[in-house]
């Protein structure tokens, strides 16, 4: 018994130093280089203020690329998280005025975008339509709904109730950091303890394989779009809080910034690899590198440009990986 | 046979032709020749190499020894592109051809390899030039139809007119009749007979004895890689055809107690059939028992495996799991049911080749290894050490299986059933690819399963695994049951003459 555990927590100990340890170094030492760069340009990057800034933008890009990550690793692609969370808000604003309650707008708003969610998931996972086209077509969809429900305009939220989630902070901590944290643990836990997650893998690694050996391959598929639903839709009640108002242009470009970060964090394209820890870094790489943009007032043209290098490395970085490691098979 | 002089070559020759692919020895030094005007066929088991030979005179393979010759000159052949040039055309079981566009476009598509490319095609001038090419193969159909309308027969006679156009002197039919109706097939053979009397040689591959002796005028028997020998059609019939295809000592490394008592019948299927793979199968399996399924490749074998265990649907009949009947929508109501399936390809049905050891072996247990969903670590590493210690897998539990070799990832997947204590395993094809030792543990795991009562299904092409391992015998010839043995009767002769139909159901 106690050889047995003596081996496990080798077992342990050894899968979390080789396999996965160095990939996420070097995101953390991406990080470091970021800070430290724009520190050094601006010294005023580094006060408390901008780092809690910081982690408070980053909060919706990262809660989302959770659901994304999870999607990606099954295979799949989701291109209307941005569209969603705008017409989520719509949805809100409207239950709030008609009810004058704030806690059935926050409903309302996760209703809405898990809805979109499954509807998304039901037609990828199981009637076998390309997410790629699906979730264009849904994007467009909802983005357009948005903007006729909300008139093209924006509407103010003073509802504390509402509000609470992305304003409220405990000193100078934003609540929606400690929230952003609970929830990556949540799903840490998820895909390396939980039968959900571990499915996850397999049917991203060898959907046939994991089909013979008695997972509903349909189903996994499906719930990793209801999750990420239902992350826009916190994520849609988080950015309500943020600026004190609902934006029907809310999340345009998000699902640029939620992919990027997923596949810089070690996400791979051909599904089957990726882990919440990766993800979490390369979130935060994005948020650093758009608030450090924005800090030294770069002009966004040159932003966009700085981004599209940065997705190609990142596409060759994990094209070379993938070579060196299916030489051995 | 064709005395002309007008013959489009002498001789082709390919000589001491020899490939290795990892692991396997698929051609040893082979020897053929095929003269012009002539239809020499190759046949052998499944794996003994004809497909390769083939792969290799059409550029698919390049031949790592051996040289091939026409007409006594040595010529090179390391693409597609080179043997098209050279007037080697192959028709393989997948046509080449393209639906959506018209008889005579197919004709004249990639042709350009042969000719002088025209930019610009003159419509009226390729159909003319098209239905001058059917005509003179007495072949009736207008060349401005679609090809995507024809039937798979009359598909394949554009084909053969496509390899004519590119002036082809050697045509290579690799199981030509296996989608065709008896009317088609004679049809066909009218027009082999025209191919040959025109001075083109035809290499037929077959595994019907009888279209051999229809329309040969040479044979080559190959056998594990090897030439067994060239006969001329008068030399040879059928028997001694299969025995020389077959002839061979079965190998030590066949083995299993077999006759010993068995126990209660635990799956039966009833007058199983499925549209064009199967239909009407019956057969039991007992406790302790292997049933073999023989048979060869696309003889319905692998199809009704999948409709046991939940992968496919079927149209028609029964499965009874000890007595009462079952019907499993997906897999997971056959693995409830204690059923395993190692498929016949591990690579896409078997393992997930970016998860470890442990994680694979527990993959269909999750469900049983969980309480709320939350998987019991321990308890999962247990049982994966238990089974990869009970396999001898050497490798480490955290090893990706991707990077494992194949016996071992042959044996991953066994233990991913065994950890299920399945009453019912079937293994389609369960030592292909992997070397003789690996194969030789596995045999020793399957008499094992049998003495803890597990029934055994086991499908094979290999007749000496069948032979060495089967209790009895099932075989199948194209979607039926052809015969069914007692190990003590059975023989590689009378499972290869029931499997190529030469013996129908007592």
């Amino acid at each position: 018994m106690q050889k047995d555990q003596n081996t496990l927590a080798e077992v342990k100990r050894r899968g979390q130093i080789l396999s996965k340890f160095p990939k996420n170094l070097s995101l953390v030492f991406i990080i470091v280089l970021l800070v430290v760069v724009f520190g050094a340009i601006n010294t005023s990057f580094f006060s408390i203020n901008n780092i809690i800034n910081i982690f408070r933008h980053t909060s919706v890009l990262s809660l989302i690329s959770i659901g994304m990550a999870l999607i990606i690793i099954d295979g799949g692609f989701d291109l209307s998280v941005g569209a969603n969370m705008a017409l989520g808000g719509a949805i809100g604003a409207i239950v709030f005025k008609l009810s004058g309650s704030g806690a059935l707008g926050i409903i309302a708003v996760l209703a809405t975008c898990t809805l979109i969610g499954t509807i998304n998931g039901v037609s990828v996972g199981v009637l076998n339509i390309n997410p790629f086209m699906f979730t264009l077509a849904t994007a467009a969809l909802t983005r357009g709904l948005t903007l006729g429900l909300m008139n093209a305009q924006s509407v103010e939220m003073k509802d504390t109730t509402f509000t609470w989630l992305g304003d409220y902070q405990i000193g100078i901590l934003p609540i929606v950091m400690i929230f952003m944290v609970v929830v990556y643990l949540i799903f840490y836990f998820i895909l390396r303890r939980n039968i959900f997650g571990m499915k996850i893998y397999a049917v991203g690694g060898n959907i046939n394989a994991a089909r013979a050996s008695g997972i509903n391959t349909k189903l996994i598929v499906t719930y990793t779009y209801i999750i990420t639903g239902l992350l826009v839709g916190i994520g849609s009640v988080i950015t309500i809080g943020r600026i004190g108002s609902v934006q029907p242009w809310v999340g345009v470009g998000l699902e640029f910034d939620v992919i990027t970060a997923v596949i810089i964090g070690g996400v791979s394209l051909r599904g089957g690899e990726g882990t919440m820890l990766g993800t979490f870094l390369g979130a935060l790489i994005i948020g650093v590198l758009i608030n450090g943009l924005s800090f030294m007032e770069i002009n966004p043209f040159f932003q966009y440009i700085i981004r599209g290098v940065i997705i190609i490395l990142v596409v060759f970085i994990d094209n070379i990986m993938h070579r060196r490691s299916s030489a051995s098979y | 046979m064709n005395t002309n002089q007008n013959l489009k070559f002498n001789k082709i020759e390919m000589m001491e032709i020899s490939k290795i692919f990892p692991g396997v020895q698929a051609l040893d030094k082979v020897d053929f020749e095929i003269r012009g005007g002539t239809v020499h066929a190759i046949v052998g088991e499944n794996g003994a190499g004809k497909s390769t030979l083939i792969k290799i005179l059409a550029g698919v393979y390049r031949k790592d020894e051996g040289y091939i010759r026409i007409d006594g000159k040595d010529i090179n052949i390391v693409n597609p592109i080179d043997a098209k040039r050279l007037g080697i055309s192959v028709i393989y079981q997948e046509f080449s051809l393209v639906p959506e566009l018209s008889i005579s476009q197919n004709i004249f598509l990639g042709n350009e390899v042969s000719r002088k490319a025209k930019f610009w095609i003159n419509k009226n001038e390729m159909h003319k030039k098209a239905s001058e090419i059917l005509k003179d193969l007495n072949i009736d159909i207008n060349p401005k139809r679609k090809l995507g309308d024809l039937t798979v027969g009359e598909q394949q006679l554009v084909e053969i007119a496509k390899a004519i156009n590119s002036d082809a002197k050697l045509i290579v039919m690799d199981e030509p009749t296996s989608a065709l109706s008896d009317v088609e097939k004679d049809h066909l053979f009218i027009i082999i007979k025209k191919l040959t009397s025109q001075g083109i040689g035809v290499i037929y591959i077959t595994h019907r004895m009888k279209e051999i002796f229809t329309i040969a005028d040479s044979v080559t028997v190959m056998r594990d890689g090897k030439k067994v020998g060239d006969y001329d059609i008068d030399e040879v019939d059928e028997n001694k055809l299969v025995k020389l295809m077959v002839g061979r000592e079965l190998g030590s490394i066949y083995y299993r107690e077999k006759g010993s008592t068995k126990g209660k019948i635990v799956l039966e299927v009833q007058n199983l059939s499925k549209g064009n793979s199967f239909s009407n199968i019956s057969f039991n399996v007992k406790e302790g028992e292997v049933v073999g399924i023989a048979g060869l490749m696309g003889s319905g074998r692998t199809e009704i495996a999948r409709c046991i265990f939940g992968m496919d649907k079927f149209d028609s009949g029964k499965i009874l799991l000890n007595g009462r009947e079952v019907k499993f929508k997906h897999p997971f109501n056959a693995i409830s049911h204690g059923i395993g399936y190692v498929s016949e390809d591990r690579k896409i049905f078997g393992f997930v080749p970016l998860m470890d050891i442990k994680e694979n072996i527990t993959l269909p247990s999750l469900k049983w290894l969980s309480t709320m969903g939350w998987v019991n670590l321990k308890e999962q590493l247990r049982i994966a050490k238990d089974y990869s210690a009970k396999l001898d897998i050497k490798s480490k539990l955290i090893q990706k299986v991707g990077s494992l070799s194949g016996g071992n990832q042959q044996k991953v997947v066994l233990g991913k059933w065994l950890a299920r204590n399945p009453q019912v395993l079937i293994l389609d094809e369960p030592t292909r690819g992997i070397d003789v030792g690996a194969k030789s543990e596995i045999h020793k795991i399957i008499n094992q399963l049998t003495k803890e009562n597990i029934a055994v299904i086991m499908i094979s092409s290999e007749l000496p695994e069948i032979l060495g391992v089967s209790d009895r015998i099932i075989v199948m010839h194209e979607g039926e049951m052809t015969a069914e043995f007692d190990y003590t009767e059975a023989n590689e002769e009378n499972i290869m003459k029931a499997a190529v139909g030469l013996h129908k159901h007592h």
